[in-house]
């Protein structure tokens, strides 16, 4: 079989959750994209109306198929809720990507607020939970699905951007990977984490100034940053039926930089 | 045999190590660290849980006090952590230990109460404790943190469920993060992952889970986990940090079993 025959995604149905943007997204929306092309229905989640549509049209106007579904996922009726729109809409869920996140800033850890540690537990931890507690109620039933938690390198390695709050949920995210994989392999249902290293998305490249950029290639073993397209591509092979025997993974996709040594933490200029 | 005391004059601050002879390993690490020299602040969520630890302690003829709250609640944990310093003047060593367990439905079945509930006293609750001690530890530029993961947190847990897994695996990176940041200040942050600890109450629901005397005989709360704490606390052990350290006799290298899991655990495998 040539390798473009495998990863149909035709006939599946995916949730992407912080998937808005549109040409302006993260990698959300370009997972979203992705998953479309190869074939599958996608509903696009993210926190606001405007933002999950920008994806959504953004899909369509490729002549494809995607619905915004906009929700706050950290908070446990609306993330029920999606889940079932998502049924009622396409039928069913067989893709769920857990790729909303919220990113805590590098504050020094004995002065992390805590409102930031509890919206990145809820956002990094909680919804993965109820979005997954609620898709495999469906895909048990079908005997197929593919859940994708997209963590970072942060759940093996220390950040220097994030601060704990982000490296403790990004990881707790890999344990839930884990546990839900043993439980729910039985029903061909497999469960698995991605784990990103530097990705230049639209939105990033908006945030940071280019000298920024430059300045990170160097310590990544590639000498560039990821793009969106090849995590995307990740995603989509653990998406599709082929990947059956391939659970309670977390692979990262980084270029090689948690793998090289270095990365000195800066105490002068390490915390906001 | 006089015990050599590398942790004379250091203060000590145990989680969840209530219970005395009845505890599990947080007693056992609150007794070690005194047999090592530490004044020990018994932390657990009742006056009677840890004035059994208490009493245990001075009967050694070394000093101990209660702190009573719930770690889960960073109120109670700031509050935890200024009485350790307003009674002892510091604070040097903080033993992230408490935690819930136990049985629990799989995660199609999982309740958010349960679910919140576990992974606010596994997770939170270190948070919130590590974040009160570093604001003494980062001026007097010296602290020891020893988190109580556990092998969940590279595998499955035996006995938890999928908060278990979730939390002790974020407990990691907790440790790996809050290590890399605050070496510069002198401290280090340390994660144990034992398996099959010998703990009274355990015992008694499930003698089957730990058993016998030889090489694969259960983990000692005081004598081996405890040692091991009170090791990495050691003022000269500056160089390990960051670490996840099995605590396990090596045995749980081996691939895993389901069937075995099941069999053994009882617990709710998603059937």
């Amino acid at each position: 079989m040539a390798l473009g025959q495998l990863c149909d995604l035709s006939g599946l149905v995916a949730l992407v959750t912080g998937a808005g943007g549109g040409e302006r997204g993260g990698l959300g929306a370009a997972i979203a994209r992705v998953l479309a092309q190869a074939g599958a229905q996608v509903a696009v989640n993210d926190l606001t109306p405007e933002d999950a549509e920008a994806t959504a049209s953004m899909i369509r106007a490729l002549g494809l198929v995607a619905e915004a579904m906009p929700a706050d996922v950290a908070d446990p009726e609306q993330a029920d809720q999606l889940v079932t729109r998502v049924i009622e809409r396409f039928g069913k869920i067989d893709i769920l990507v857990n790729k909303a996140e919220h990113h805590s800033r590098a504050y020094r850890p004995d002065q992390i607020p805590t409102a930031e540690w509890q919206r990145s537990v809820a956002v990094n931890v909680h919804a993965p939970f109820y979005l997954s507690r609620a898709a495999v109620r469906d895909m048990r039933r079908r005997k197929f699905g593919r859940i994708i938690n997209v963590s970072n390198i942060a759940a093996i390695r220390a950040s220097v951007l994030h601060g704990t709050p982000y490296v403790a949920t990004k990881e707790a995210l890999y344990g839930f990977t884990r546990h839900l994989a043993t439980e729910v392999a039985q029903h061909g249902i497999t469960v698995n984490a991605i784990l990103p290293g530097f990705v230049l998305t639209p939105k990033l490249a908006a945030l940071w100034p280019d000298e920024r950029i430059a300045r990170l290639a160097p310590t990544i073993p590639a000498l560039r940053a990821g793009t969106p397209e090849e995590i995307a591509s990740l995603v989509v092979y653990l998406a599709s039926p082929e990947a059956g025997y391939l659970t309670g993974a977390a692979i990262p996709i980084d270029g090689a930089v948690s793998i090289v040594p270095g990365g000195r933490i800066d105490p002068d200029n390490c915390f906001v | 045999m006089v015990e050599e005391r590398w942790l004379e004059g250091m203060i000590a601050l145990v989680t969840g190590a209530g219970r005395g002879e009845d505890g599990g390993g947080g007693a056992g690490i609150a007794r070690q660290l005194a047999r090592r020299g530490a004044r020990i602040a018994v932390n657990d969520i009742s006056e009677e849980f840890a004035m059994a630890t208490v009493e245990q302690i001075r009967q050694l003829g070394r000093e101990a006090i209660a702190v009573v709250g719930d770690v889960s609640d960073p109120n109670d944990a700031d509050r935890m952590v200024d009485e350790v310093v307003r009674y002892f003047g510091r604070i040097d060593i903080l033993v992230n230990n408490a935690a819930i367990s136990g049985l629990i439905p799989a995660v199609e079945r999982l309740s958010n109460e349960i679910w919140h509930h576990q992974l606010a006293v596994d997770l939170d609750g270190p948070f919130y404790m590590s974040r009160a001690a570093l604001r003494y530890m980062i001026p007097q530029r010296f602290g020891r943190i020893v988190n109580i993961s556990s092998f969940a947190a590279v595998r499955t847990g035996f006995v938890g469920g999928v908060t278990y897994t979730t939390a002790k695996t974020g407990l990691l990176g907790l440790t790996r993060q809050i290590a890399y940041e605050v070496a510069q200040y002198g401290i280090t942050v340390n994660a144990l992952m034992p398996t099959g600890l010998l703990n009274p109450r355990v015992l008694r629901l499930r003698p089957d889970w730990v058993q016998g005397e030889g090489p694969h005989r259960a983990i000692h709360p005081e004598e081996e986990l405890g040692w091991i704490v009170a090791y990495l606390c050691h003022p000269n052990m500056t160089a390990i940090s960051g670490a996840a350290i099995p605590v396990d006799r090596g045995v749980s290298n081996g691939i895993g079993d389901f069937a075995e899991l099941k069999r053994r655990s009882g617990k709710d495998t998603g059937d």
